[in-house]
């Protein structure tokens, strides 16, 4: 049995059906050999602060109470010991504020929430693939966040 | 005997000589007719030819004279009118002038060539007159001695001399007389002269006569002496015409300047005219103004207001005349307004003033309204001015104010609105996912005939659309609030409360939770379903997060704070922390995110429909001790209890 391309995949997501129809998705495709799942903002950063171990993908909800999706993705790219984690942001509007807000935050890549389960379940699949085949990517060249 | 011999060979020889002098009588008589012609020709052709040229002169002097006295009134005039330094020395040349014409003819006037001029004509005409006769009686033979003695006394001429005065003062006036003396004098001196050649004549044709002789070398004598005379006249004649000429020429420079400064004088009187009807036109335009006009000089005083200003300023005309500008501009700009007036003086130009600068102007009670003034540089003869037009703005600062209000409003709404829609596409879009997802994988459960996921799935699902209805429920809710018209009833609060709780009877009874009402709740005049909507949210928030474990209390209460009914709604719940109890009431905030049943819209649609009669709402509340929301209505939609009676009745 080969090696699944990601060792650890953090899901954050508050609502729970949501979650749920990722783990589906992500069940039986063999592409991360464990997931953790964040309700929150809090219990996301809660879990990236654990210098143990790293997640190889974050998959993060943008609309999350307290403490909100892009406030993560801020903290995840400022933080030089994580920084290189990428991070897919999950919306379900396709708005283009979103998009703006999430790439200025630089996030690598956008997903949105399909409501076609196959679709939805396809691109989960080929997201998790790629980032899992870059395997340890090269740091990032530094950017400037866009924000001033 | 010798003398008998001599008078008898006088009388010989007298004899022969008579009819000898017969025919020289007759030659005599002939002669002297010629000559008789010859003089009243020669008389009569130079009396006109005199009296015409001295009448021309005369008439010159006149209009000389005349002239004199205009060209002094025009130097008085210009004077007045025209201070010019040039004008005034060329007028005063001209003045000079004229006094040196006055003193030249004055000098003449008085020469002694004029004083002896007056002879008495009339007396010489006469006296020569009755010589002629004698003469002609001399030549018929009949010799009076008498006539020698009119000779003599013609000779010494000293009855002439006496009515000088009378010819000085003709010549004074510039009559006609003076002349005419003149012309008379002439003649007669050619009749001296032909009475001489005539008594010649005779000295020719009877030599022998020593009365003739002498009488003909006093008469030469007599002729030489207006020789003389007549010879002075002319001199004085020709110098009179002379200065006269003089005078004339300088009368004609003068003329000519006078003219040229008359023509100038109109000009500048043209000019005048037309400045003035200019001034009075521009002083009807600037007073016909709809704005404030008001005119300042160089040295900022205001020469020059309309009405407008008077009305904008609240000043009158006389109080602003002659007053430095800055009386109209408050205190706090007053020391920095010369500098830039100044500066505008030295460059002017048609412009706004003050740039950027908000203008405020300052009434005479004090109170100040914002202006905007355009400025207008006047060159005028008199020098520059500054024309400045003053606008109060003040009605369009307000309604500026009014549009910036309305924009922010407007603006605030849209992005609310922006919000909204944001929102709702996500939260209607949320539980969609969730169903498509689940309706999806329920196909595959069930091909794999996994019941337990089956059953799992459709739970999902079942949660998923009753959040959707929950949240097109409370959308709905939220859109009709100030949309849809109310009608406001009189309605028993406690009543309201009663019939929500039986609404909550499930709810309460799945929570294990206890509402208590305070009895005798007020009265309100209130629309009856916004009002069930306030407590059926609040009660149902009391519910969702205030009721963590059975047996807890929800309460309802009122209470009297600052003379004001306040409401509440008390839970025993965990309560809110501090940072949140603002955005609590915000459109779709939850603060638990596993909170499945909320829609995030409760709180905002009370806090929506208080706001929109006047009221308010704010929660009181710390982490563990519970939350208390507070709600006040505006007083007057409360009933006091004569108010609620009458209603009863009624």
């Amino acid at each position: 049995m080969s090696p699944r391309p990601l060792q650890q995949l953090l899901v954050v997501e508050d609502n729970d059906d949501h979650a749920e129809l990722l783990a589906q998705c992500l069940e039986g495709q063999e592409i991360a050999d464990e997931v953790l799942r964040a309700r929150d903002g809090e219990e996301a950063l809660r879990i990236l602060s654990d210098t143990t171990r790293r997640p190889d993908l974050i998959l993060l909800d943008l609309n999350l109470p307290r403490i909100s999706g892009l406030e993560v993705l801020r903290h995840v790219k400022r933080d030089p010991r994580i920084r290189e984690v990428p991070v897919v942001v999950l919306t379900t509007s396709d708005s283009e504020s979103d998009r703006t807000s999430a790439y200025r935050f630089q996030a690598n890549s956008y997903l949105i929430k399909h409501i076609d389960f196959i679709q939805f379940q396809e691109q989960v699949h080929e997201i998790g693939l790629y980032w899992g085949t870059m395997n340890r990517p090269a740091p990032l060249p530094r950017q400037e966040p866009a924000e001033s | 005997m010798i003398e008998n011999r001599h008078d008898a060979s006088g009388a010989d020889s007298r004899q022969p000589s008579i009819s000898r002098g017969q025919t020289g009588v007759w030659l005599g008589v002939l002669v002297f007719l010629g000559f008789l012609a010859l003089i009243s020709f020669l008389a009569f052709q130079g009396r006109s030819e005199l009296l015409r040229s001295e009448v021309e002169l005369t008439e010159q002097a006149g209009r000389l004279r005349m002239r004199i006295l205009h060209a002094a009134l025009l130097v008085e005039q210009l004077y007045l009118e025209e201070e010019s330094e040039r004008r005034i020395l060329r007028g005063q040349e001209l003045e000079r002038e004229i006094d040196v014409l006055r003193e030249s003819e004055r000098e003449i006037l008085h020469s002694e060539i004029v004083r002896e001029l007056p002879f008495e004509v009339e007396t010489l005409e006469r006296t020569f007159a009755e010589y002629l006769e004698k003469l002609e009686r001399v030549a018929s033979g009949e010799f009076d001695p008498g006539t020698l003695e009119r000779v003599r006394e013609l000779a010494s001429l000293d009855g002439l001399v006496k009515l000088q005065e009378g010819l000085v003062t003709s010549i004074l006036d510039n009559s006609q007389e003076e002349l005419s003396l003149i012309e008379r004098l002439r003649s007669f001196i050619l009749a001296v002269e032909s009475l001489v050649l005539l008594l010649s004549g005779l000295c020719i044709f009877r030599p022998m006569d020593r009365r003739i002789r002498r009488e003909s070398r006093a008469l030469e004598e007599v002729n030489e002496k207006l020789r003389q005379k007549a010879h002075d006249l002319d001199q004085t004649v020709a110098t009179l015409r002379g200065l006269r000429s003089e005078d004339q020429r300088r009368t004609r420079a003068m003329l000519s300047i006078t003219e040229d400064l008359e023509l100038k004088r109109q000009e500048l009187e043209l000019k005048a005219k037309q400045r003035q009807r200019a001034r009075k036109l521009s002083r009807s335009a600037v007073e016909a103004a709809p704005n404030g006009m008001l005119m300042i000089n160089v040295e900022g005083e205001i020469v020059l207001v309309n009405s407008q200003v008077e009305k904008l300023f609240r000043y009158s005309k006389d109080e602003l005349l002659g007053r430095p500008v800055e009386i109209l501009i408050p205190h706090r700009y007053r020391l920095d307004h010369p500098r830039h007036r100044r500066s505008y003086f030295l460059a002017p130009e048609a412009r706004p003033m003050g740039g950027d600068r908000e203008l405020v102007g300052l009434r005479s009670d004090g109170t100040e309204f914002p202006v905007e003034v355009g400025l207008n540089p006047l060159e005028t003869d008199e020098g520059v001015f500054v024309m400045a037009s003053v606008v109060d703005i003040t009605e369009r600062r307000e309604s500026e104010l009014q549009l910036a209000n309305y924009r922010s409003e407007l603006e605030a709404k849209n992005s609310e609105l922006e919000e909204i829609l944001y929102i709702v596409t996500h939260d209607l879009k949320s539980p969609l996912v969730t169903l498509q997802g689940f309706t999806g994988l329920l196909l595959r459960h069930l091909e794999n005939d996994d019941r337990e996921k089956v059953m799992d799935a459709a739970e999902r699902i079942q949660r998923a659309t009753s959040r959707m209805s929950h949240l097109l429920e409370d959308l709905l809710q939220l859109s009709r609030v100030g949309r849809v018209e109310d009608d406001f009833t009189c309605l028993d609060l406690n009543a309201v409360l009663e019939e929500v709780r039986e609404s909550l009877a499930p709810q309460l009874e799945e929570r294990q939770a206890r509402l208590v009402l305070e009895e005798g709740l007020p009265w309100l005049n209130f629309s009856q379903t916004r009002l069930t909507q306030i407590f059926d949210n609040l009660l149902n928030n009391a519910l969702k997060y205030g009721c963590p474990e059975p047996d807890m209390t929800i309460e309802v209460g009122s209470e009297r704070r600052d003379g004001e009914i306040l409401l509440y709604v008390r839970d025993r719940g965990p309560g809110v922390p501090t940072e949140y109890h603002k955005q609590i009431f915000l459109l779709f905030q939850r603060l638990d995110s596993r909170d499945e049943e909320g829609t995030g819209l409760g709180l905002a649609i009370v806090s929506k429909i208080l706001e929109l009669v006047g009221g308010t709402i704010w929660i009181d509340s710390d982490r563990g001790h519970g939350s208390t929301f507070w709600i006040r209505f505006p007083p007057c939609l409360l009933k006091t209890d004569a108010e609620r009676l009458e209603e009863t009745h009624a």
